[in-house]
């Protein structure tokens, strides 16, 4: 009983040491949301004070108007939705055929792959901005996935070798007496079980596209109506001008959806991870 | 998870082998397993290698990105970034930041990660979610912010400090050299403070459950449990961390140029952002090939400092073994 | 140890093994990859092509302050041409550069595009790039522009015109905006806005009375471009021969940034910001958070461009203001050197379709486009009458234009004197230091900048040193030119340099 109380004690503590520290967390948030309510002048000249002298709610409708937030919404959805399936399908079936069959070169594969992550890299974007004109997709939607989807997924490949190697042995021997094949046994037996794996592949690259600036910038450059959010936002600032509170205002708006996805799929996220860090 | 690569070259080694015997279920494996990774191969041929390759390729050119790649110059790029000393001072800095991020959020988010981790205490996916929050907002959204909230005049930071009286006039956090490096630390940590902490949770969920009720049964309290079953347990996952923050902090480049633009007079700039004016300079001549170098001699010194921290991967997973594999005696692990 | 330094060693030789496959590999995956490509490109294409009739020009522009006279532009344009659709896309314009980088490397230029300093004029039509525009720019209608606006290298080549002036060439130089409601609260008028630096120090003590978050001065030192112009204006009132637009002396043909006129200017900024007399944030700021926040009341002052009456009255919603001319030392006068370095042009692609649609709308341009953005305030025309005739309600926008006009006197420029100066310009270009005074500035009034004068020193030998290789370089390359065609003995500062003194010196 008495340890009981102890530990309440305790943990009343520890909710208040992390609220004070999670009210730190979230300031920034708050400040930004008030801002984005402001004028342009009070942006930058209302220092401390979070709460704007009358709300100014036409900053959100010039975000929406002037950085085209309604197209560019719609395009960082398809854009960010095409890149995340192409990419975890193609690290998850990477990672299971590493993972779960060692096929001659299989080592040298997982090594090279691992390898990219930490070569020395000079100025790659235009060698793929040559590409995806070679294969007529500049300016073209699948143009901008392409590209977005071709930053290197090595975390998400030996996140899903680590995963699809941990699963037991007798799992797959069992669906192939079954008469199960390959390809069945992988998505039908060894997909499902891999949830948290896909959960923090879709989180982690939704984020990243999502926010991703340079590659839609580059991609769409004769034809802005495929732009994303991300590049709406830099409507905002001009070579001698800039107009902070749209600025607010659009991060705000694009702040949404990634906290939307976080909370759908937060649960599986960090069993995900935890699969991995086991390795 | 780069536990799961190494575990895989030194795991395989008899794979190649056996190749010679290969039986008919075997083959139609290797088949399919070709197959699965093909996409994966040719997006990273294509997209990864083929980049990374041109880069190389204009690092010994005299090039602004235009026109035909003519004026080789040899190893001219790289013997005059060697001599440049605003490279070594962003490389400095670079690895500063690196390591002072590093040195910050490993123990705080590992505090954090083993409070949530408590078998009773309410609350975990709210506090999980807002410390989390500043990971999936964009960087350059974080230093625009920033900039404000570490302001001189009429700004929280000194506002509150003053209040408090702990200062007595505003203190211009970004405009010293000394203390914009620490803000860009701090921010940097407590951007990334969020990922960490998962990462420190999912360690802490996959540590066996065996070695805590054996402690428990030989009367261990909860601080002697920390010190003599948790941490040495999770060095594996410490090494893991690290090596993920640091990989993390290599790229600061859309916080510092939206923070600090590398100020004040390239006290923060970083190496992204050093390679950036070069090859975007808007007041003179884009410097692919320069650039080029540069990214290059960089991250051959990170990809040292990632076998540097290999090593120490390799080090802590062999002492944390042990622990564990008493622990889990009957062995959870295949093969 | 030896395992992981093996394991990472056998990668890194996998991927040399890779890179030299990767060539068969590449075009493989180009090959397998057309197919589908080509299939979703004509796709677009058909769709593009389906209402044929119309032509579409596409016009790229990297200043956002006139992208309101420009829609306006071609709003009526479109109207009178109904057959002509001006697309005119966002640009994000601090990613300019890059941006025209990658559309020249996949030849998508678009008709009608702004220049860029990546990307030199001369170099552009080296590489065939842009479109020769002597039909449009006729003799009769050169004359309309101000002297010294088709100047070698700037907009033209070889005496033929490749760009079309967007604003006045006579752009920008620096002067000082005053707050009025600050002045007044502190007991001050319009006639106590300082004309020197003893003034502004005068007057600054007493706008500090007004309240304790109200300095006299505010500045944004992070947008070092700009620090770097006013000081090198500011510095002409001490040493009138280093010209401020580059720092460069052209009497002795040398970068002279460690000139007193420069170390006194920077050192009198010092002097503010120990007497508190400078916006303490000014250090941590750009320009234009240095002008909202005089917007604001904040400040009584700010340095800036012509441009900022615009932003002020549109962005801040401010009015309250007037304009002065830029404190010097003792008032002396100040100048800004006009040597027909238009900056902002518009170059027409070579490659475009519609050359004949091009030509109807860069007339336009000039007649229509000039003066609607010269009624919204944003910048005088290069056309010289229409700044006169034009019937503008903007008495700070006037009264900016009024001192930019008297500010800029036109002085030599090697360029005229010698065509080959052009190249050894591009080159110069890659050669430069990266450094500049504002930066300097910055950390000088940071502190970790100790010794002004050393610093600003080795900036000149940098860029002396820059300009001797460039120099030599070219005149090896086969053009005739020398250090000296960069000295100009016969110039008297402040005086126009007219092209009768160029023949002077060519004797």
């Amino acid at each position: 009983m008495r340890r009981l109380v102890a530990r309440r004690g305790t943990n009343a503590l520890l909710h208040l040491a992390l609220l004070t520290f999670g009210a730190l967390w979230v300031y920034p948030f708050v400040w930004m949301l008030f801002s984005s309510l402001k004028t342009n002048t009070e942006y930058i000249a209302s220092g401390i004070r979070l709460l704007p002298e009358s709300a100014q709610w036409s900053n959100f409708s010039r975000a929406w108007r002037v950085g085209h937030f309604s197209a560019y919404f719609a395009n960082s959805a398809i854009v960010t939705a095409a890149t995340v399936v192409i990419v975890v399908v193609l690290s998850a079936l990477a990672g299971y055929a590493l993972g779960r069959v060692r096929f001659p070169g299989a080592r040298v594969l997982l090594a090279a792959f691992t390898a990219t992550m930490f070569i020395p890299k000079g100025y790659t974007i235009l060698p793929v901005y040559q590409l995806i004109k070679h294969l007529g997709l500049l300016n073209t939607m699948p143009g901008v996935i392409l590209a977005e989807s071709s930053g290197a997924h090595v975390l998400f490949i030996l996140l899903y070798t680590a995963h699809f190697r941990s699963l037991p042995q007798e799992l797959e021997e069992s669906a192939e007496i079954d008469g199960s094949g390959f390809f069945r046994t992988f998505r039908q037996i060894m997909l499902p079980l891999s949830l948290p794996i896909v959960s923090t592949t879709v989180i982690m690259q939704f984020i990243w596209t999502w926010n991703s600036f340079f590659v839609p910038l580059i991609f769409t450059l004769n034809k802005p109506e495929l732009r994303t959010l991300a590049v709406g936002m830099f409507s905002f600032t001009g070579e001698n001008t800039v107009d902070w509170s749209g600025m607010a205002a659009g991060a705000s708006i694009s702040l949404i959806p990634v906290m939307v996805v976080f909370i759908l799929f937060q649960r599986y996220f960090i069993n995900g991870i935890a699969g991995s860090v086991k390795g | 998870m780069s536990l799961g690569a190494n575990e895989a070259m030194t795991v395989r080694t008899d794979a190649s082998r056996s190749v010679v015997t290969l039986s008919r279920r075997k083959r139609t494996r290797y088949a399919w397993a070709y197959l699965f990774v093909l996409p994966q191969v040719v997006f990273f041929a294509a997209f990864t290698i083929y980049p990374i390759a041109m880069s190389y390729v204009y690092s010994f050119y005299e090039w602004s990105g235009i026109g035909p790649l003519e004026d080789s110059v040899g190893w001219s790029n790289f013997s005059e970034l060697l001599r440049d000393p605003a490279f070594w001072n962003a490389f400095r800095n670079s690895l500063i930041y690196i390591g002072a991020t590093a040195a910050i959020l490993l123990p705080s988010s590992l505090l954090l990660a083993l409070v949530l981790n408590r078998a009773v205490f309410r609350g975990k996916v709210f506090y999980r979610t807002v410390y989390f929050l500043p990971v999936v907002t964009a960087a350059s959204t974080v230093g625009i912010v920033m900039k404000f909230i570490f302001g001189n005049e009429n700004a929280l930071v000194n506002g509150l400090l003053l209040k408090l009286g702990l200062l007595s006039e505003p203190v211009p956090w970004l405009g010293q050299a000394g203390t914009a490096m620490g803000v860009l630390v701090l921010v940097g940590s407590w951007k990334f403070f969020g990922m960490a902490m998962v990462y420190w949770l999912a360690g802490l969920q996959s540590l066996p459950g065996e070695a805590f009720e054996a402690a428990r049964i030989d009367g261990a309290g909860s601080a002697q449990v920390l010190r003599y079953v948790t941490l040495p347990l999770l060095r594996p996952v410490a090494a893991v961390v690290l090596l993920l923050t640091v990989v993390n902090s290599m790229h600061v480049f859309d916080l510092v140029k939206t923070l600090t633009g590398g100020g004040p007079f390239y006290a923060t700039e970083t190496v992204d952002l050093y390679i950036y004016n070069y090859a975007f300079n808007t007041s003179g001549f884009p410097r692919i090939g320069y650039a080029s170098a540069a990214g290059i001699v960089f991250g051959l010194a990170i990809f040292l400092l990632t076998l540097l921290l290999g090593w120490l991967v390799q080090a802590s997973r062999e002492r944390g073994e042990r622990p564990r594999r008493a622990a889990a005696a009957r062995g959870g692990g295949r093969e | 140890m030896n395992k992981i330094a093996f394991g990472l060693l056998s990668s890194a030789a996998a991927i040399s093994l890779l890179l030299t496959g990767c060539s068969s590999e590449q075009t493989g995956s180009t090959a397998s990859g057309t197919s589908s490509g080509t299939a979703s490109g004509t796709a677009a294409a058909d769709t593009a092509s389906g209402s044929k009739a119309p032509v579409t020009i596409t016009y790229w522009s990297r200043w956002p302050e006139s992208r309101q006279a420009i829609e306006q532009t071609i709003a009526d344009f479109e109207k009178d041409y109904p057959n002509i659709h001006v697309d005119f896309p966002d640009i994000v314009s601090s990613q300019y550069p890059a941006q025209l980088q990658a559309a020249i490397s996949s030849n998508s230029l678009p008709d009608i595009f702004a220049n860029s300093n990546a990307v030199p004029i001369d170099q552009l039509n080296r590489l065939g790039l842009i479109h020769n525009l002597d039909d449009v720019l006729t003799d009769e209608r050169k004359q309309q522009f101000y002297d010294g606006t088709w100047t070698e290298g700037y907009t033209t080549l070889d005496g033929s015109v490749y760009a079309l002036p967007h604003f006045t060439p006579r752009r920008y130089s620096h002067m000082l905006y005053y707050n009025k409601d600050v002045l007044a609260k502190a007991g001050l008028t319009e006639n106590d806005v300082p004309k020197s630096w003893e003034d502004l120090e005068k007057v600054g003590e007493k706008i500090r009375q007004v309240g304790s978050d109200v300095y006299p001065l505010i500045l944004g030192i992070k947008t070092d471009w700009l620090v770097t112009g006013y000081i090198g204006q500011m510095a002409t009132a001490i040493k009138p021969e280093v010209v401020p637009n580059d720092g460069f002396n052209l009497k002795t043909g040398q970068y002279e940034f460690d000139s007193p006129g420069y170390v006194e200017s920077v050192e009198f900024l010092k002097k503010l910001q120990d007497e508190k007399l400078l916006h303490p944030n000014s250090l941590v700021i750009d320009y234009r958070e240095a002008s909202s926040l005089f917007a604001a009341g904040k400040a009584a002052f700010v340095i800036d461009g012509t441009f900022l009456s615009s932003e002020l009255q549109q962005n801040n919603k401010f009015n309250d203001f007037g304009v002065a001319p830029l404190p010097t030392k003792d008032g002396k006068p100040s100048y800004y050197a006009f040597q027909g370095e238009t900056k902002a042009t518009v170059h027409v692609s070579k490659n475009t379709k519609h050359y004949e649609e091009v030509k109807l709308f860069l007339n336009y341009y000039m007649d229509h486009f000039y003066v609607n953005q010269l009624k919204l305030g944003v910048e005088g025309s290069p056309i010289v009458e229409q700044n006169k005739t034009t019937q503008v309600d903007n008495p700070q926008f006037l009264q900016a234009q009024d001192i930019q006009d008297k500010a800029f006197i036109l002085s030599p420029h090697p360029y005229t004197r010698n065509k080959a100066a052009v190249q050894v310009n591009t080159e110069l270009n890659g050669k430069k230091p990266k450094e500049n005074v504002g930066q300097i500035v910055e950390g000088y009034l940071a502190g970790q900048v100790t010794d002004l004068k050393g610093q600003l020193a080795q900036l000149s030998a940098g860029y002396n040193q820059a300009l001797k290789e460039s120099i030599d370089k070219v005149s090896r390359s086969g053009a005739k030119i020398s250090a000296t065609d960069y000295q100009f003995p016969n110039w008297t500062p402040f005086e126009p340099y007219t092209s009768d003194k160029y023949a002077e010196l060519a004797k």
